[in-house]
């Protein structure tokens, strides 16, 4: 089960994430980027999650004027695919409270964040929602404390 | 005042002032010179009316995020049934007067009236489809000619700019709508199916929007006028052109620590421990060449007495240079001591100041 990569594209097909598992150049990351976003954005309503892309599958899922899209080896499971971005989304939504795109905008580095807590190398890691949240949050409270700590020498307390 | 603007295009009577007023809650002043100027086809005993073409208005943006005033431009082109209206205005948009025009743009609002009957319905459809491709090829070579102004070409493709600003497609409900629904009980309702309108347009990267719709979808999205302010709001009024490039090449690279401003932090720019590593490796690398210098002169020194063709004892260095390379060590001690706990951009000044020490020194 390897996720190839995880890319987040809004309704107006502009990229808010894209989490890479295999190394590309930029060039041809740009060109998966373009091609994937053309043919997500052009499916209609009713249409299935799963598209063939090359020689790879890409499994798509609207939420929220948002495309979280991932695009998986030809011999993976669609359907788990798609239940790790319900997870990925559902962890967003709890941890952002109601996740709208703005938060994703402002925060993409709790998105990313969270994504590595879900996803290694490809491949799900975690899958206890109880977990990942505990541990962003501790890493929240790390950093606040971190970000006191420089305050404080700062002024040479 | 955001450095972005908004521009609200249509053909007259399209509802572009009935929009405004729904998203900003007031409708732009017509200026005195707005009147658009009597042609022989307008000498009949209607009332000229006023053009809306170059007039502003304002939209305060406010999210948790941040506040922006962005200002908002009001085109038009005339009605015809073929393109010459819209071609026109996309001619004159694509002149090199209008390239700082289009450059200043975040974001395209195209008003169209829905259709009231079957009939309308057809023609509405074709002649929107059509308007959008337009405007959108118009957006298409604009950046093309900007990126080949600025020496970009494909391989190039950290600076590529592309047209990053929204576009909306708005539906109006027709002003006589109101009318015909309570009297016309036998005349169709016109069943306005938003799916088909968002695939017609989608190609050209416009986002259909129904004014009238309001709530949120199955998708949780929202709908009509609270979907168009969202949609405004994921736009940077903001940043620079040179920041939205790099953060969209940052995105694309999949680099997930950019901060706002596009720059690229990797690893080692910005944590304290990892920062004095950095530090440390620039002086390790400063000592190894150091070291190797001294080796060069050690074995260049052999070289010398090799070629004598005798065995000698190796030279000793001359004091002086033995002390400058302790000078130099001394400096890069004290250099690093005073890093120490010093923000990013200092340690890199003082850095640049020891590299410059020791270019003289040697």
């Amino acid at each position: 089960m390897a996720v190839q990569y995880v890319i987040l594209l809004s309704r107006q097909g502009k990229v808010r994430l894209a989490k890479w598992f295999l190394t590309l150049s930029l060039k041809e990351k740009s060109k998966i980027v373009k091609d994937v976003s053309t043919l997500v954005l052009g499916r209609r309503t009713k249409m299935c999650n799963f598209l063939e892309y090359k020689e790879s599958k890409v499994v798509y899922r609207r939420y929220a004027s948002l495309f979280f899209i991932a695009g998986v080896d030809s011999t993976d499971n669609e359907l788990i695919t798609l239940e790790i971005i319900h997870r990925y989304v559902e962890q967003m939504d709890r941890y952002y409270g109601n996740v709208c795109e703005l938060d994703i905008i402002f925060n993409f580095q709790k998105a990313y964040y969270i994504l590595d807590e879900l996803l290694l190398a490809g491949e799900l890691q975690e899958s206890s929602k109880r977990d990942v949240l505990r541990r962003i949050s501790q890493q929240d409270a790390l950093e606040e404390a971190e970000g006191d700590e420089e305050k404080f020498n700062r002024l040479g307390i | 005042m955001s450095s972005k603007r908004i521009l609200v295009l249509g053909p007259p009577k399209s509802g572009k002032f009935t929009f405004l007023k729904e998203l900003t809650g007031s409708t732009p002043t017509l200026s005195a010179n707005s009147t658009s100027a009597l042609t022989s086809a307008e000498t009949t005993a209607e009332q000229p009316r006023p053009t809306h073409a170059g007039l502003s208005h304002t939209l305060t943006l406010s999210t948790k995020y941040f506040e922006a005033e962005v200002p908002i431009w009001i085109d038009e082109y005339d009605d015809t049934s073929d393109d010459t209206g819209i071609r026109g205005w996309a001619t004159s948009f694509s002149s090199a007067d209008a390239h700082e025009v289009v450059s200043a743009l975040g974001a395209i609002i195209y008003t169209f009236r829905k259709p009231e009957t079957l009939d309308e319905y057809v023609n509405v459809k074709s002649n929107v489809e059509r308007e959008i491709r337009i405007i959108h090829e118009m957006l298409i070579s604009h950046y093309e000619s900007q990126n080949m102004e600025d020496g970009q070409d494909e391989e190039n493709f950290d600076e590529l700019i592309d047209w990053d600003g929204i576009s909306l497609a708005v539906a109006i409900p027709s002003a006589t709508a109101k009318t015909l629904s309570s009297d016309d009980k036998n005349k169709e309702s016109i069943e306005f199916d938003a799916e088909e309108w968002e695939t017609l347009l989608q190609p050209f990267g416009f986002e259909f929007i129904d004014i009238e719709q309001k709530g949120r979808n199955d998708y949780g999205e929202l709908l009509g006028l609270d979907r168009i302010k969202e949609a405004l709001e994921t736009y940077g009024w903001d940043t620079t052109d040179e920041a939205a490039g790099a953060r969209q090449r940052g995105i694309l690279e999949g680099y997930d620590e950019y901060d706002s401003d596009g720059r690229h932090h990797g690893f080692g720019d910005d944590d304290d421990e990892l920062d004095s590593d950095g530090f440390d490796q620039e002086l390790r690398e400063m000592q190894l060449e150091t070291a190797a210098l001294h080796f060069a002169m050690d074995s260049s020194s052999h070289q010398r007495d090799g070629q004598d063709g005798e065995i000698r004892q190796p030279k000793p260095l001359p004091e002086s240079d033995i002390d400058e390379l302790e000078q130099i060590m001394l400096r890069m001690k004290q250099v690093k001591e005073r890093g120490e706990g010093l923000p990013l951009e200092e340690r890199k000044k003082l850095a640049d100041e020891l590299a410059d020490d020791l270019l003289r020194l040697l």
